[in-house]
């Protein structure tokens, strides 16, 4: 048990009764979990249900809650469980209603100062790649995502996708190795990046 | 049609975590990780130490993540956390009452006219089943299986659906039947027990 996780605290306090301990979890990990789930269906209305249900999972399931791991970790894996079975469900897709959709703005690079190049850049960089984390396997995009972003061990990832951590080494590597590939000259260093970038 | 889709997702899921690893590479990503063994990371070093275009390497990984972290995390709005906190206590008084709960949302909107349809499919499966038009294999499932304490995922269930449901789990392989998409939704009714078995060790 990793009574250190002070999160493991609170769903003890939530199993032995304190409802009160529920706010807390969820205030700390509805917007990461959403992230991660916006990520993976690529959509934020069926990310907010899957939050919704792993939260009332989560509660659900507190009277018989035994803290083996991080309380991460679990939530993680009911998400990521919760994820797999929407994107195997046949259905039409909604288009991408993403929050940050919005961001995608015009480049203005010829009157932009060099530390406003540097920042577009790197939203131009942060779009790119995320377009091309959207494309991958659902699998791969999971592992790396929770590697990368949530920073989670190999062995918290490979729980929460149900793999052997030599799985999820794999995963990661070709996840990131994709996206390097595809993306060529956008991944080199931002000096030589922004000739380039005007004849994108 | 869900066990071919099941098999291609297990085929493709093969695939994806079984390939020929380029160890090099893939060490220069768990090293990005910090997920080396110590031996394993001196290793690394010296070979690094030789070639300068693994540390680009490197630095692209990194850049890949660094860009991934760099967006921003959409904030929940305090309309959907009261709609949680509202879902929460809903389900928390009808457990107190003893009501029933359907496990996903979506499924609860759905689930009046889904139930209503599945009694519809389970009365043509039976009367089917007598002019013995189905596969006997399958008008012979043993009672066992359809008893509701081998199914606890399904105890969130009302009783009326939860008899459909059980009646349906029997026409599972029944071809006609499963293309609806009704069948798939009650079949997702099972999702609880999977999360059951898959968190078991780490949390419940």
């Amino acid at each position: 048990m990793d009574d250190t996780d002070p999160d493991v605290r609170l769903m003890l306090a939530l199993r032995d009764g304190d409802e009160s301990a529920f706010e807390p979890l969820f205030d700390r990990w509805a917007a990461p979990l959403l992230r991660y789930l916006e990520r993976m269906v690529r959509d934020t209305a069926t990310a907010e249900e899957l939050v919704q249900e792993t939260f009332l999972r989560v509660h659900r399931a507190r009277e018989r809650y035994v803290p083996e791991a991080r309380f991460s970790t679990w939530l993680y894996r009911i998400a990521t469980n919760l994820a797999l079975n929407e994107l195997r469900r046949p259905r039409q897709r909604r288009p991408h209603t993403s929050m940050d959709d919005d961001t995608a703005a015009p480049l203005g690079l010829s009157s932009a100062s060099s530390s406003q190049d540097d920042r577009v850049h790197a939203r131009r960089v942060g779009e790119e790649v995320m377009r091309e984390l959207e494309k991958l396997p659902e699998r791969q995009r999971m592992a790396l995502w929770l590697s990368a972003v949530e920073g989670q061990s190999y062995a918290e990832v490979a729980a929460a996708l149900d793999a052997s951590e030599g799985s999820v080494k794999s995963l990661v590597h070709r996840a990131r190795s994709s996206i390097v590939e595809r993306l060529g000259q956008w991944m080199d260093p931002v000096d030589t990046k922004k000739s380039k970038l005007g004849e994108r | 049609m869900s066990r071919e889709r099941d098999e291609d997702h297990a085929m493709s899921r093969e695939r994806d975590e079984n390939h020929e690893p380029d160890g090099l590479d893939e060490a220069l990503s768990a090293w990005v990780d910090g997920e080396l063994s110590r031996e394993a990371e001196a290793q690394l070093r010296a070979t690094l130490e030789s070639a300068p275009e693994l540390h680009a390497r490197a630095q692209k990984f990194r850049a890949v993540d660094e860009a991934l972290r760099g967006m921003a995390a959409p904030e929940v709005s305090p309309e959907f956390a009261a709609r949680v906190r509202r879902a929460i206590e809903e389900q928390s008084s009808a457990a107190e009452s003893g009501a029933n709960v359907l496990p996903m949302s979506g499924l609860r909107r759905v689930a009046p006219w889904a139930a209503a349809l599945a009694a519809g499919l389970a009365v043509v499966f039976v009367m089917s089943s007598r002019e013995g038009s189905v596969p006997s294999e399958m008008a012979e499932v043993p009672a066992a299986t359809l008893q509701p304490e081998t199914v606890d995922s399904w105890s969130d269930l009302a009783d009326a659906e939860l008899e459909v449901a059980l009646e349906l789990e029997a026409l599972e392989d029944f071809e006609v039947i499963e293309q609806l998409e009704v069948l798939e939704l009650l079949v997702a009714f099972d999702d609880d027990s999977a999360f059951d078995e898959n968190t078991q060790g780490l949390g419940s």
